[in-house]
């Protein structure tokens, strides 16, 4: 199938499930590992990361097709416009949107709603360097998504994102009355569960599949 | 070539435009003073721009404790917001407990003043100023630890387990950080206070301290703490000290030997070898001077084989083998946090009041 007739609604739940970005890709596992501790923590950085991830997505998407991608600029005087070589700055440019937009979102909240600052305000900073967001900005263009399948995905894999973090931190819960090896203690017995998780998530598999 | 100058062209633009976004919702978003901070009722001060609470403190002379340079992780600089009332950030539950929250403690470098704010903080630290100390000797007592010795005003007094601040210099910041050591001297004797400094490489306060020579100027303020010696000779003394925390147990001896003698007072030391231990005779001398005291020093890492012929195993192994409350006591320990972690069960099993437990972990 052309990824351009799949149906936003398909590569959201695509993205939740069959393509969760962190249990298929692998992606955005040092904050998973580090704040899958608490379930407190776990939600806030979930909730996080789905937000930063579904706004960047939509605003890279904007800045690729409209700026970087072959051919946007076409409309530049003399024919430069179809010259200029930018599509190779695609990830640098991405890095510093997502950087940008976190800043200014923390701003945002820190001066209109002092309790979402209080309990997001840790984990933004943290998304800037989260692999997961850049991911998804990365994959969106390789698919050539078009803008409203691109929302979808961004959203989708930050929901799915979410939703690995939270069963990570109920799973941790209850590691820590079992009796774990001790050198896999901590991080070794995490990742091990993580396997096996993703493992589970591949019985998704036959419901949607997106690439 | 005009496609590469062009594409570059097009990037950095890019960039500029989002560092424009970025400086121009900075303008529009940051709360600009100026507000007014009220501290103790007593003292009004401006403030003109959006910092946090600790450097507007610092910069108005005001010097609460604080260990970490601003960051969050030693929970001295203790202040009670009255207003505005906001909850704690995640990095100050660690350090709060839920009643000192409830009270509206904060960590004052972790408060970022964007509005008017009035804040009470203990008499002490509004009187506590700037003094200058002259180095009179820098000596390496073990490895990595000196015994730092200066000479200070002879107005300067302070209690036995109280600390120091000294202003160290930040090749960052012009106006340096400071760093908290405990005073290791007799708080009887004017004019000279001693502190034991542990090296941390990559440090920034332990290798310039390191570092200084004789007649060196230096700049502190103090004294801080709330530890202070009960002293009832019915109540009894436990101090344990690990490594480099031995300094401020030092002037409890001091303190003890001089005003309360006849306390029970125990005194236990834990390094890993012969040549960490240090102040060995000093400590000796003042236990002898307590009829009831006794001095234990234990060595976690000597060799078997060594001359060594005291305890031997960590040193909460030897307050747990040697150590009985003989009615009322008063605790101190100060040293790694493993090692009071540890003593924690020693104390509990032998029905140490927790609140006659006073602990400083480093």
């Amino acid at each position: 199938m052309n990824p351009g007739d799949i149906s936003p609604v398909t590569i959201l739940i695509a993205a939740i499930f069959t393509n969760n970005i962190l249990l298929s890709h692998y992606l955005g596992m040092c904050s998973f590992i580090a704040l899958s501790r608490r379930l407190d923590t776990a939600v806030g950085m979930g909730l996080a990361v789905t937000f930063v991830s579904t706004f960047t997505t939509a605003l890279n998407w904007v800045i690729y097709h409209r700026v970087l991608a072959r051919g946007a600029l076409s409309w530049l005087p003399g024919g430069l416009g179809d010259r200029v070589q930018l599509e190779i700055f695609a990830l640098i440019v991405f890095i510093a949107v997502i950087a940008a937009f976190v800043q200014v979102v923390e701003m945002i909240l820190e001066r209109f709603s002092p309790a979402m600052h209080q309990a997001l305000g840790l984990f933004l900073p943290l998304i800037t360097v989260n692999c997961a967001i850049l991911g998804v900005a990365l994959f969106m263009v390789i698919r050539g998504y078009g803008f409203f399948q691109a929302v979808a995905y961004g959203f989708g894999s930050g929901l799915g994102w979410l939703l690995a973090v939270l069963l990570m931190a109920g799973l941790r819960r209850r590691l820590r009355f079992s009796t774990v090896p001790r050198g896999l203690e901590g991080v070794g017995i995490t990742l091990i569960v993580t396997g096996i998780m993703a493992m589970a998530f591949m019985a998704f598999a036959g419901m949607v599949r997106i690439q | 070539m005009t496609t590469l100058l062009v594409s570059l062209l097009v990037f950095l633009l890019l960039m500029e435009l989002l560092v424009a976004g970025i400086l121009l919702a900075r303008r529009l978003l940051s709360p600009r003073g100026p507000f007014r901070l009220t501290i103790n009722d007593t003292r009004e001060e401006t403030l003109d721009e959006s910092d946090t609470l600790m450097n507007h403190l610092y910069a108005r002379g005001v010097f609460i404790p604080s260990s970490c340079g601003g960051r969050g992780t030693c929970g001295l600089c203790r202040v009670r917001v009255e207003e505005p009332r906001q909850p704690c950030t995640p990095v100050e539950e660690d350090h709060l407990s839920p009643a000192q929250r409830a009270a509206g403690f904060r960590l004052a470098c972790q408060v970022k003043v964007q509005s008017d704010l009035v804040i009470r903080v203990p008499d002490e630290i509004l009187d506590a100023r700037e003094r200058e100390a002259t180095v009179v000797s820098n000596t390496v007592v073990a490895p990595g630890i000196t015994h730092l010795v200066l000479a200070v005003p002879d107005d300067f007094t302070f209690h036995a387990g109280q600390y120091v601040q000294l202003r160290i210099p930040d090749p960052e910041g012009a106006e340096g950080v400071f760093r908290a050591y405990s005073i290791a001297s007799d708080p009887a004797i004017r004019g000279t206070l001693e502190l034991a400094v542990k090296l941390v490489p990559g440090g920034l306060g332990s290798p310039w301290l390191h570092a200084r020579r004789p007649g060196d100027v230096l700049a502190f303020t103090g004294p801080y703490g709330e530890w202070r010696l009960d002293p009832d000779p019915a109540v009894g003394l436990l101090l344990v000290g690990g490594g480099v925390g031995l300094t401020p147990l030092r002037a409890i001896l001091h303190e003890a030997a001089a005003r309360c003698p006849d306390k029970p007072v125990h005194f236990f030391f834990g390094a890993r070898t012969g040549d960490d231990l240090f102040w060995r005779d000093t400590l000796d001398a003042l236990a002898a001077r307590l009829p009831r005291g006794s001095a234990t020093f234990a060595l976690s890492h000597e060799p078997t084989g060594s001359p060594w012929t005291g305890a031997r195993g960590f040193v909460h192994e030897a307050v747990d083998a040697a150590w009985e409350p003989e009615g009322p006591v008063q605790v101190f320990l100060c040293g790694p946090p493993p090692m009071i972690d540890a003593l924690r069960p020693v104390l509990d099993d032998r029905g140490v009041d927790p609140a006659s437990v006073f602990t400083d972990a480093f």
